[in-house]
């Protein structure tokens, strides 16, 4: 199964430094992106426990170089407090094989008391009704959880946790001279001053042991010595087993370099044919990556680092995570999800009703502009501008009526000059003629009848009519003579009054 | 440190809680802030059209007031001009009454005065409109009153003109309808002179009932 990771950190924590790398599965192989290194200040951590988390997330701190988003993080205990084993089962059911597993781990003095973090890894064996084995892992869980708290401080979220002796597995599993070493080889670790012995049988763990060395100087060429005696014990061990170990691999995670005569030292006194000294400076040497370690990080962070971008994870075997921590973590990340969707939801929220409220106080800014200059142009409101408008037509219909009124009576009387008509009147009759009857009645027709003595002051008086301006046309009706021949006149005269413009 | 006990929560559990605290902050939040701030823009969107209706509807009512106005300014003028032809009713009585006032002092004798009913002017009817039923109703009154005096004076021919001149003359006007004169039989210096004179008096409209 091929692991979907391309980009993995493993963080190695052991009794006096804090290690990392970042590491990159590419195309040519894995690509060191990032190492980091830090000192722990003394009493972090006592007999392998965590017990200043505050100094821990101190020196972790330096981690962040090598932080990356979306990145797998795999963490090491210190060795001292870690138990790694390989214990025989002779059951087949996972609740007895749980059952046993507790019980083996608790027969270990230094986690007497204590809350313990363990998982196991059960291994088939290879020959039919052969007991199988289990690879058993444990660690005090409050280191663990001291250990998950200080990287959470700085950032870094735990995806699992293992001994540091199975990350270096892992890594010399990435050693280019595998298959030159054979089946079986001896994978000795020198790291945080413990000495883990574990034999590979055909690349599967077949046997482990831990041996705390003396606190001398760790550059001495005795530690060597040591180690090389512990080395032949378990070789002399599998042979009298009747299995031969041709191969002994030495990985000195606790040095860059280690003391010159050393190795030569190692190959002297180790009873083997082949034997090779791993350090972090020939790390890159060893397993092809590029660029090499360059002074910081170690092999076992390397190793950590790889846990997720093998591609059988299968045979990554146990996880010192609690679940709970693991669970915890998922949970709290998917809280930050939705508090982060919430918030921006929220956020989204109070800007669309922001600029709700912006466009809702702009309609009443143009309202009240609108209200302001109805009232500069000294407008009413509509109710009594309707009510005023009714009342002003109503005032008009009776004002328009009485005019009306007014100049239909003055069009129905004569529009005459009395004084002017009598005057003329009474100036136009000659001596000769006398004015009997003078009828003006509601027209503007006059009539004037009255004798004379002759034809001829009728006729004058006629002619002296029509120069009246007051008379339009003056017309003679009737003139005879009343008594015989030489009698007086009677005459009747008509006449069409001029009209006068009434002021 | 004592961790939450998550270890039985699945990835189902995970997102159904997830989904149940956004499902509860979605609606709550349409609840109580989308929903009346969209209330509130819809409702502020209707109100500044009702008012911006109500305001250019105002603004065309205010104009035909004015309008209005400036044309009954226009008729109360010409009414003010009219009225300076018409007399009060205390001024119409009292011309009325001292009728023999001018006569005498035209040198008139005032032989006989007698007064015509009086008559309330009616405006001229507005055609009503087709669809109204209201055919009999009379035309509005107004608040003009015509009255009629029969005057008949004996004098020469020149004293009555002047008594006509002088009823003329009168600040109000004074219509002489029908001017009759008739040569005395007896007296051939004198006419016998009647005159119908019409005077219109500005009455209040309260009147109208009395009249």
């Amino acid at each position: 199964m091929k692991s979907a990771a391309t980009t993995s950190l493993g963080i190695d924590i052991v009794g006096d430094e804090v290690n990392a790398v970042l590491l990159r599965k590419t195309r040519d192989g894995l690509r060191v992106l990032g190492t980091s290194r830090a000192s722990l200040p003394e009493g972090t951590i006592e007999g392998g426990r965590i017990v200043d988390v505050t100094g821990l997330s101190k020196a972790l701190k330096v981690v962040r170089e090598c932080r990356r988003r979306q990145v797998h993080t795999a963490l090491s205990l210190p060795p001292s407090g870690t138990l790694f084993r390989v214990v025989p089962l002779d059951k087949e059911d996972p609740q007895a094989i749980a059952g046993f597993i507790r019980d083996e781990i608790a027969q270990y003095a230094a986690f007497s008391g204590r809350k313990t973090s363990s998982d196991y890894h059960v291994m088939a064996s290879s020959r039919k009704n052969a007991s199988g084995r289990a690879l058993l892992a444990a660690a005090d869980q409050a280191s663990v959880e001291a250990l998950v708290r200080a990287c959470g401080s700085v950032g870094v979220g735990a995806d699992a946790a293992e001994p540091a002796v199975l990350a270096c597995v892992r890594a010399f599993q990435a050693a280019t001279s595998r298959e030159k070493l054979g089946p079986n080889v001896l994978l000795a670790l020198l790291k945080g001053g413990v000495l883990t012995v574990t034999v590979l049988k055909k690349g599967t763990v077949d046997f482990t042991r831990s041996r705390t060395l003396p606190t001398a100087d760790v550059a001495s060429v005795d530690r060597y010595d040591r180690l090389a005696d512990e080395i032949n014990a378990v070789l002399q061990f599998y042979m009298i087993e009747g299995m031969a170990i041709r191969s002994v691999v030495v990985i000195d995670d606790e040095h860059d370099l280690g003391p010159v005569e050393a190795e030569e030292s190692v190959r002297s006194k180790v009873a083997c044919e082949a034997v090779e000294v791993w350090t972090r400076g020939t790390l890159s040497d060893r397993v092809g990556i590029e660029p090499g370690l360059s002074g910081k990080g170690s092999i076992t962070a390397f190793g950590l680092a790889m846990r997720f971008l093998m591609d059988e994870p299968e045979a990554v075997g146990v996880n010192l995570l609690p679940k709970e921590a693991d669970r915890a973590t998922v949970v709290q990340r998917n809280l930050i999800l939705t508090a982060i969707g919430l918030a921006a939801l929220l956020l989204a929220v109070i800007l669309v009703t922001g600029a709700v409220r912006w466009t809702v106080a702009r309609m009443q800014k143009n309202i009240a502009v609108m209200r302001r200059a109805e009232l500069e142009r000294g407008d009413q409101s509509l109710a009594i501008a309707v009510v005023e408008r009714a009342a002003t037509e109503e005032q008009i219909a009776a004002i328009t009526g009485e005019l009306d009124c007014l100049a239909q009576a003055s069009q129905s009387h004569p529009d005459v000059d009395w004084v002017q008509l009598l005057d003329d009147v009474g100036a136009a009759v000659p001596r000769q003629a006398r004015l009997t009857d003078l009828t003006v009645d509601g027209t503007s027709i006059m009539q004037v009848e009255g004798v004379c003595e002759s034809d001829e002051a009728v006729a004058a008086l006629v002619s002296m009519l029509n120069r009246s301006d007051a008379i339009a046309h003056a017309e003679l009706l009737e003139s005879r003579r009343i008594d015989g021949q030489n009698g007086a006149i009677r005459y009747a005269i008509t006449c069409t009054l001029a009209s006068k413009e009434i002021r | 440190m004592q961790l939450l006990n998550f270890h039985t929560f699945t990835r189902r559990h995970d997102r159904a809680a997830i989904g149940a605290v956004f499902l509860i902050g979605v609606i709550g939040i349409y609840n109580w802030v989308v929903r009346p701030h969209v209330t509130l823009l819809v409702a502020s969107q209707r109100y500044e059209q009702a008012a911006s209706r109500r305001i250019e509807t105002s603004e065309t009512v205010n104009d035909e007031v004015r309008q209005r106005q400036e044309e009954l300014e226009e008729l109360l003028a010409q009414h003010a001009a009219w009225s300076q032809m018409t007399f009060d009713v205390t001024g119409a009585e009292e011309f009325l009454r001292n009728l023999q006032e001018p006569c005498h002092e035209a040198g008139c004798r005032l032989i006989s005065l007698s007064y015509l009913p009086a008559e309330r002017l009616k405006a001229r009817e507005v055609p009503s409109s087709a669809d109204s039923d209201d055919s009999e109703t009379p035309p509005p009154v107004t608040s003009l009153l015509a009255r009629w005096a029969l005057i008949t004076v004996h004098g020469s021919y020149r004293s009555v003109v002047r008594l006509i001149g002088i009823l003329q003359s009168h600040s109000k006007k004074v219509w002489i309808d029908r001017c009759q004169m008739t040569s005395l039989q007896a007296d051939a210096e004198n006419v016998a002179c009647e005159l119908v004179i019409t005077i219109y008096v500005t009455t209040g409209k309260e009147m109208e009932h009395d009249e």
